[in-house]
């Protein structure tokens, strides 16, 4: 790789990739050609380990030499007002990207393109697609030339010494030292390991000898021991046990996650670095911005610490559409972000408005006859299904919860709406951002002169809109109305 | 736009002719599970030991309903309103739904037309918007020149202020 050339120069030089894609490729690769083996016995049958052996590395060379076609085959050349990128062994691809359209450029280098030196690059484009521009592996001079020469052609006739100045200047409207991480931690309490350890099992279960796999190996081996178990100091000693490794699985995953977290200001957006082991450096570009989400946990919100996240055109890798902008901080902290994206702060929570009562009552018929129909149709099945009744108790304090924690607020110009239990979150959303709105009635809310507005914004997930539950009908059709039309 | 404050009063109806389609629709939907009743009718028999012709009565009875009686009703929840900047749809018979989308939020828009509004002389209007809610909004049941018209009126209003 040669950063002699300049950028500018007529005839840009076709490159590259760097290299230690080849290596990271293949070391990637290691785990699938161990795992593989056991497979590989069982097709060739009783041909013998060896040759089990010779046939899975045979695999592993063709597949490298897959990767090196495919390295061989792919290259980028960057132009004077556009990134050209062609690829394909057989059928070859030529994709240009105008500098124009590149809305910014993200790096993401996972711990083993850290040891080799090598970033994932990728071009953020107008469309919805990931993987629009992705160069797999540059090295991390390249990538840095790389956003320098778009951005300074975004900028104009901006000379490099004054954008590497403002680079230095960005201010930092986040970030997060090792004690945060550490107080973060401690609130991502989490046994996400006990479904690690249980996809863990159905995936080395079935190499391992059949037995283990019968529960009736353990009643009859450990049964005595079990019956011992259940004494309380047992029980009490594993759930101590369970609440540290909670507790350390938290730390852990917060610090692998958001270790070195900084957000920055930068001339199109705001530039998020994090990560201990696998490093991100993402651009989220203010225009795509769609609505800001202050969250926090039914615990955390008692010791005043939140999460901002954003809601944005753009794609975040696996995250979607919703990018954090700080994972764990004070109101205070937040405000400066808050400045940035030009939206006001969410109010406090008497300012906001609540819904129609009924809501309260629609969930306890609803989560009722759920609960009904569901104990009903497994008591043909399971005896014990009866004792579904205790969560009666659950859904009724539940709705009540769920009412309480439900409000919106319009002034106008911004939507806040808020709704969570466990899970409280705040979304602002400001008036020109709202796509369309529907308002919905059940035959039960019907019945109730009730209904839910649910209002389209771009970049929310599918699964999930934007809802405001059990308006009253006028309610919700005025607030309709006031969102769309002038 | 100019506020109607009764909605309900101010929707322009659908194309009488889509009360047919919708009839073929229910005709041709109807279909398989009218026809698994009728063998659900002879497994009963053969297996439970019921007499013939309940499910099947059943099936007939619920065939018709929703091939004379409901597509009626359904017909009569349809209603739009073109306002001067943003479009409303209500439809619905059990849910009712009621939507807004203005026109400078479409992104684009569809007019299309299967074998069977084809022969009708109705067409769908389908908008699209960036929301990933109601990303497609569509109104079934326009005359084919309404709906051409509809969607020249709406193509004016677009604006380029998405990012």
């Amino acid at each position: 790789m040669s950063d002699a050339l300049a950028p500018n120069e007529e005839a840009a030089p076709v490159r590259r990739l760097h290299p230690a894609s080849l290596a990271i490729g293949a070391i990637e690769r290691l785990p699938s050609l161990v795992l593989g083996l056991p497979a590989v016995a069982y097709f060739a049958g009783d041909v013998g380990i060896g040759v089990a052996i010779l046939l899975a590395i045979a695999g592993l060379a063709i597949s490298i030499g897959i990767a090196f076609l495919h390295w061989l085959r792919f290259s980028y050349q960057l132009g004077d007002a556009q990134l050209v990128i062609e690829s394909g062994i057989m059928s070859r691809n030529r994709r240009s990207i105008p500098f124009d359209r590149i809305q910014d450029v993200s790096l993401e280098q996972t711990l083993l393109a850290r040891i080799f030196g090598v970033s994932i690059v990728r071009i953020e484009t107008g469309s919805s697609g990931s993987d629009e521009g992705k160069l797999e592996c540059v090295s991390r001079d390249e990538a840095d030339r790389l956003r320098d020469v778009i951005r300074r052609h975004r900028s104009g006739a901006v000379s490099a010494e004054a954008a590497e100045a403002e680079e230095a200047a960005a201010p930092i409207l986040f970030s997060m030292n090792p004690d945060r991480l550490l107080t973060a931690g401690l609130f991502n309490f989490s046994l996400v390991f006990l479904a690690v350890i249980g996809v863990g099992w159905q995936y080395f279960g079935t190499y391992l000898p059949g037995r283990y796999l019968d529960p009736e190996y353990f009643i009859g081996r450990w049964g005595d021991m079990l019956a011992g178990f259940a004494t309380l100091f047992a029980a009490t000693v594993a759930l101590a046990a369970l609440l540290v490794v909670g507790m350390v699985t938290g730390i852990v995953r917060t610090f692998l996650r958001d270790y070195g977290f900084e957000l920055t200001r930068t001339e199109t957006g705001l530039r998020r670095i994090r990560g201990l082991l696998t490093r991100t450096d993402v651009v989220m570009p203010l225009r795509r911005v769609q609505a800001a989400i202050v969250s926090t946990g039914i615990v955390r919100r008692r010791f005043g610490w939140e999460a901002l996240s954003l809601q944005s055109l753009g794609t975040d890798g696996d995250a979607g559409t919703s990018h954090v902008a700080a994972p764990f901080a004070r109101r205070l902290e937040l405000l400066p972000i808050f400045g940035e994206l030009a939206l006001p702060e969410p109010p406090a929570a008497e300012a906001f408005t609540r819904v129609s009562r009924h809501m309260v009552t629609r969930s306890w018929i609803e989560d009722g006859v759920s609960l009904a129909v569901t104990v009903v149709a497994l008591s043909w099945v399971w005896a014990a299904a009866i004792w579904f009744i205790l969560l009666v108790p659950v859904a009724l304090v539940g709705a009540i919860f769920q009412y309480r924690a439900h409000g919106w607020r319009f002034d106008g110009e911004f939507l806040f709406v808020r709704r969570g239990v466990w899970k409280p979150r705040t979304l602002v959303l400001r008036r020109e951002k709202v796509q369309s709105a529907t308002v919905v009635r059940t035959p039960l809310q019907s019945l109730f002169g009730t209904a839910t507005l649910v209002i389209g914004t771009a970049g929310a997930p599918l699964a999930s809109p934007l809802k405001i539950v059990d308006l009253e009908l006028p309610e919700a059709q005025a607030l309709m109305d006031r969102l769309l039309l002038r | 736009m100019e506020e109607q404050k009764d909605p309900a009063i101010e929707l322009t109806r659908l194309d009488p002719r889509q009360r047919m389609v919708i009839r073929i629709y229910a005709l041709i939907s109807g279909l398989v599970p009218f026809l698994a009743l009728c063998g659900g009718d002879l497994a009963a028999n053969s297996l439970l030991g019921w007499p013939y012709a309940y499910l099947t009565g059943l099936g007939v009875l619920l065939y018709t309903i929703s091939v004379i009686v409901l597509p009626g009703r359904r017909w009569r929840r349809w209603g739009y309103h073109m306002g001067s900047d943003a479009i409303r749809i209500a439809s619905g018979w059990v849910v009712r739904r009621e939507t807004i989308v203005p026109f400078a939020r479409v992104q684009h828009i569809d007019v299309s037309r299967g074998p069977i509004e084809r022969a009708f002389g109705v067409a769908t209007l389908t908008l699209h918007t960036a929301g990933s809610y109601n990303s497609t909004v569509a109104l079934p049941g326009l005359a084919f020149e309404d709906a051409g018209s509809i969607r020249e009126e709406i193509r004016t209003h677009i604006r380029q202020d998405l990012p």
